[in-house]
């Protein structure tokens, strides 16, 4: 990176964290610092769970899977609206009526303190785990791709946020989630005007999206149902239905943002803008990683996008393999070339057997460099077996290095920091408030002054801070480990939003028949997990259903409380 | 902080809408036509 792109990152995120700060100035009790006194309007609350909700691998990851998958993911958030309708008409107002600090206080008074503890204890675990990912997933390739040592950056990236988090608290971290979003669409909507600019002179926007369509990258619609199937309109709409509801709704780092609403209605608006604005955000990321798909059809990509892992391969035993897949991958670029440049030019004369032609050399040529990607992807394990291979991470940001110019660059570099930034905030929140408010207080000291409870909290956020960073340092470590933690979530959110249903839709059913019901459900989660039953999408609906399945049959069964 | 206990209904919406109903429609209905246009776009560029 040169200078001038130090200037702008470290600009963007001084300004950032400065501006917290100020925005949180003055004196503060645990009402400000936990949900900013019930002050904000709907903007802040909107723009406060879209970026908790998009975290920097987001920005990384998801213009990557445009590039290698095309549009298909956009499927993931068709259950979100669906999601905020509903937590707009049960979940928020009871929320707001109760004046609860997190989400878990009202089981209690639903049920009893076992279901709270309960679910509590799934929350801190998943939470606490999946945000030492957050923050390793990122700089895992910033680290790899910059040069820049893996443990500081994860230092860098975990402890920034905490400098305003345990200054300012909710506030702080609701004014600073503004900005984040505010530099996060206009650097995005800068990366995809950059790419189209560097296409051809020729090739324009919808031209490009001509030659996206017919390689097969604009498949943004699977009406196929297949329960295995990862992304298709049912998985969306269904399970992506109950695994936003049930993270919308039950987790403490979402709950804890529109809770910060002056009304029900400011809340209310807030996510109900949010169920509007999601997809089309979505869609616009994954756009780029397909516009960037269309300008390595005009210009030698890679064989791997990960560059230090490629440089050690040619330094190894494997080198002349190595050196092999790349004259053939050379060839396949060659062969891209053309073929792309002859449907460009059947596209302009309609002409619909050329088209085909065109069309089926294309794809040939992407399903040999996909191939090859696969050959590459062996020897770099052989060579390196902790290396790490999802080359999809590595495509928009070795773009923006490779392409960019100055100045851009160092301000994409801050999105990632800044949306990484965002959602690592406000789990720190949520996990320092749900210690204090539903274990610390509930249990070890119930009467203390409002002053106790904000320095317990504010020394809970940086407990849980360190505890995220050490979770990161470690992750690489964890090897395949990984993979099963990033499933957690689907583990667990599912029982978690079962329970809720049950408080909220089932009066008659009590905390005994629930707290049972869970465990039975949690126990089938697993199993349908561990024999690979579904895709993980599914398992959120499972366990949902479970819950209230068994907690009715026990109460049926007169388990009294 | 709000403190009536009461919610008037129609606070926080738009001043266009009317309701939350219609302004839940609209969610919906939003959602509807994304995925419409999503199909479209992709039968007339495949």
């Amino acid at each position: 990176m040169s200078f001038i792109d130090w200037i702008v990152l470290i600009g963007t995120l001084s300004f950032i964290i400065i501006y917290g700060i100020y925005r949180s100035r003055g004196k503060q009790n645990i009402d400000d610092y936990l949900i900013a006194g019930q002050s904000l309007p709907w903007y802040h609350v909107c723009f406060s769970v879209m970026a908790t909700q998009a975290s920097a691998i987001t920005f990384l990851s998801a213009p990557g899977q445009g590039f290698a998958d095309g549009m298909r993911f956009v499927q993931f958030y068709f259950g979100l609206p669906l999601a905020m309708v509903v937590l707009s008409i049960t979940f928020v107002p009871i929320f707001h009526r109760l004046k609860v600090f997190t989400a878990y206080e009202f089981l209690e008074s639903r049920f009893d303190s076992r279901v709270r503890i309960f679910t509590v204890i799934l929350f801190l675990l998943s939470r606490g785990l999946s945000t030492g990912l957050s923050i390793y997933a990122p700089s895992i390739i910033l680290a790899t791709i910059l040069g820049w040592d893996l443990a500081w950056t994860n230092a860098l990236m975990g402890s920034l946020v905490l400098i305003y988090t345990v200054t300012g608290g909710t506030k702080a971290i609701s004014h600073t989630h503004l900005q984040q979003m505010l530099i996060v669409t206009v650097a995005m909507f800068v990366a995809g005007y950059m790419v189209v600019h560097l296409l051809p002179s020729e090739v324009g926007f919808v031209d490009a999206l001509k030659i996206a369509g017919k390689a097969g990258r604009l498949n943004t619609i699977d009406f196929h149902f297949d329960p295995n199937s990862r992304y298709n309109i049912w998985s969306g709409l269904i399970g992506g239905f109950f695994l936003q509801l049930s993270y919308f709704g039950t987790d403490q780092s979402q709950v804890g943002r529109y809770l910060t609403g002056e009304s029900i209605g400011q809340s209310r608006l807030g996510l109900v803008m949010n169920g509007l604005l999601k997809i089309p955000m979505q869609f616009l990321i994954l756009l780029v990683g397909v516009l960037v798909f269309v300008y390595y059809q005009y210009n030698p990509a890679p064989l791997f996008f990960n560059k230090v892992e490629t440089d050690k391969l040619k330094n190894s035993q494997y080198a002349s393999e190595y050196q092999s897949l790349e004259e053939k991958h050379q060839t396949a670029v060659s062969n891209q070339r053309v073929a792309v440049e002859g449907l460009a030019k059947a596209l302009d004369t309609h002409n619909e057997a050329s088209i085909a032609q065109w069309q089926t050399a294309l794809k040939e040529s992407d399903e040999s460099q996909k191939q090859l990607k696969k050959d590459a992807v062996s020897l770099i394990k052989k060579n390196n077996p902790t290396a790490d291979t999802s080359d999809v991470n590595y495509v928009f940001l070795r773009f923006v290095l490779d392409r960019l110019p100055i100045g851009l660059i160092g301000l994409l570099i801050a999105v990632i920091f800044s949306a990484s930034m965002g959602s690592i905030a406000a789990a720190y929140n949520s996990l320092a408030s749900t210690t204090v408010v539903d274990l610390y207080k509930r249990m070890y000291k119930k009467d203390a002054s409002d002053n106790h409870y904000l320095t317990v909290t504010r020394i809970a956020t940086i407990g849980w801070g360190l505890f995220c960073i050490v979770v990161a340092q470690y992750a690489s470590k964890l090897g395949s480990m990984i993979e099963a933690v990033n499933i957690l979530g689907s583990l667990f959110y599912g029982v978690i939003l079962g329970i809720f249903l049950v408080a909220f839709y089932f009066k008659n059913i009590g905390g005994k028949a629930t707290f049972w019901g869970s465990i039975l459900a949690e126990i089938g989660v697993v199993l349908c997990w561990w024999y690979d039953i579904m895709a993980f999408l599914w398992l959120n609906v499972v366990g949902c259903l479970l819950v209230i399945a068994f907690a009715w049959v026990l109460q049926k069964a007169k388990i009294s409380d | 902080m709000s403190d009536n206990p009461i919610p008037n209904e129609t606070e926080g919406l738009p001043p266009f809408i009317k309701s939350w109903r219609q302004m839940y429609g609209i969610v919906i209905g939003t959602l509807a036509v994304l995925m419409l246009l999503f199909y479209a776009m992709m039968r007339y560029f495949e």
